[in-house]
């Protein structure tokens, strides 16, 4: 080889070495980094806070609505029923929100006695669900062929209406649910174990927006209303046959899902500390 | 022959490739050219989509992706990066198809009772059922409700041969006789076993045919990503 070529050949390594090496631009996130929150946290303070959106439309809509003559009904979304839909629905509709967001949070609903047998738990999750049952822990997990961490927490008959609504039902498998009861559980799920406190902001943000749009979807219902249609305004239902604004609705949820969140953030804060010490 | 005849002739051949190489390069990246790399027509709906709407270019420069790629190999990385263009995702699809009144939206079959089902027909995922480049509308035979209800039992049902018997005879292509797998089209549920759309009339409704269940759609899918 003569020398002309050793000269190029280094050359060509030489610019190689730096095109691949030299970190000239920004490198890409391989995201791992600042993690620094486990996700089983994270999912705890959503699944609280999907807690407080539950129990507020479970009592503040549909309870109170039902004595104002509002309908809700499991075929809402059918042309010609003027109803609304019912509490696990309106889960179901913030879950569809949550997908289409950035962040891969995942929200399933689910029991051992579903009315809709699609929806009884099976395989890892219903021994999961067996065991939250026995000891009332929520349950952690990871599913290999998703590469998904699930968090499990228990679904609890927290208002007359859940227990009157699913043991009337015509499918109802069961028909003796009490107050109280764990009628089923809601699943979380989460692409990696650990995460940012700026992931945790994205995560709470997503599931806030998901509750708002999941109400709009509510309130956009009353337009096909082919009866009396409820009016929208700043009251909620009791004896009036009226359902609360946006604004409202969300107003409500701020203020409760706020104190649930500052408790989850001062018990973080005192864990934090324990561990430091 | 000379030494510098060859020499000559032999870079003669080095410039001719390099020139051809360049110019096949220049035509197949014009965007007339697309039909050229294009694996397959495009589904059903889809004519009118550039490769760029489903194929997004994957993130950073290409001088980052390859390093984050030496990076990787040298375990100084957690995960690879994708070259070039980042794959086709369940996102890419939503971006037009996303609808509040989805019966059965892929996301929730990441559920981990759905495990059998996916990983017999992957639901969660939209190519699933509907591979891109086929001229079809639906990639898939119409038996797949089996994996999610084979437990099904109506306890008031209202048809003639009721939902438990169709189950036990593993009827299951008549399924989509009357419901809509994505419940988008406005029609009202039969209830008659004899108004059910047949076999034929759905395989050919999955081949590129007319809607059986209505013409009318709730939510129709956005045109273009250009408002992205």
């Amino acid at each position: 080889m003569n020398k002309l070529k050793v000269i190029n050949l280094t050359l060509i390594l030489l610019v190689l070495l730096v095109y691949l090496f030299v970190t000239a631009p920004p490198e890409l996130d391989a995201k791992n980094t600042d993690k620094t929150l486990d996700t089983r946290v994270a999912l705890n303070l959503i699944n609280k806070l999907n807690g407080v959106a539950r129990t507020l439309y479970t009592n503040k809509i549909v309870k109170s609505g039902k004595k104002a003559g509002i309908k809700f009904d499991e075929n809402w979304k059918e042309e010609g029923v003027d109803a609304f839909p019912l509490p696990a629905q309106f889960l179901r509709l913030t879950s569809r929100e949550l997908e289409s967001s950035a962040v891969p949070l995942g929200l399933y609903l689910g029991s051992d006695y579903p009315i809709n047998s699609a929806n009884k738990f099976k395989g890892l999750q219903s021994e999961k669900f067996l065991q939250l049952k026995e000891t009332r822990q929520s349950q952690y997990f990871y599913e290999q062929d998703t590469d998904r961490y699930y968090y499990m927490a228990e679904d609890v008959a927290i208002s007359s209406v859940c227990v009157s609504c699913h043991n009337e039902h015509k499918d109802s498998p069961k028909t003796d649910w009490v107050l109280n009861d764990i009628m089923g559980a809601t699943t979380w799920s989460y692409p990696v174990q650990q995460l940012s406190y700026p992931q945790l902001i994205a995560m709470t943000v997503a599931y806030y927006k998901s509750v708002e749009s999941a109400y709009s979807t509510f309130l956009e219902k009353i337009k096909y209303f082919k009866g009396n249609k409820p009016a929208i305004n700043d009251q909620w239902p009791n004896k009036n046959f009226t359902v609360p604004t946006l604004a409202t609705f969300m107003a409500e949820y701020e203020k409760k899902a706020g104190a649930v969140i500052l408790n989850v953030l001062v018990k973080l804060e005192s864990e934090t500390k324990r561990k430091t010490i | 022959m000379n030494k510098a005849i060859k020499r000559r002739r032999h870079n003669l051949g080095y410039l001719i490739a390099i020139i051809a190489t360049m110019s096949l390069i220049i035509v197949l990246f014009e965007p007339q050219s697309s039909q050229l790399l294009t694996p397959g027509p495009m589904n059903t709906g889809h004519a009118s989509l550039e490769c760029e709407s489903c194929h997004r270019n994957a993130k950073g420069s290409l001088r980052q992706q390859l390093q984050a790629n030496v990076q990787y190999l040298l375990s100084n990385r957690a995960i690879p990066a994708d070259v070039g263009y980042r794959p086709v995702e369940n996102l890419d699809c939503l971006f037009c198809h996303s609808r509040k009144n989805d019966r059965h939206p892929v996301f929730r079959f990441y559920e981990p009772r759905f495990q059998k089902a996916r990983e017999a027909i992957q639901p969660h995922l939209c190519i699933s059922c509907h591979l891109e480049h086929k001229g079809v509308r639906v990639t898939r035979e119409a038996d797949f409700c089996s994996n999610c209800h084979d437990d099904l039992e109506i306890k008031k049902d209202p048809l003639q041969v009721s939902h438990k018997q169709l189950v036990q005879q593993k009827q299951w292509k008549s399924c989509l006789g009357c419901h809509d797998y994505h419940g988008n089209h406005i029609m009202k549920t039969v209830t008659d076993s004899d108004l059910a759309h047949s076999d034929k009339t759905i395989t050919e409704y999955f081949k590129s045919g007319v809607s059986p269940y209505s013409t009318k759609k709730r939510y129709k899918a956005k045109e273009s990503r250009d408002n992205e």
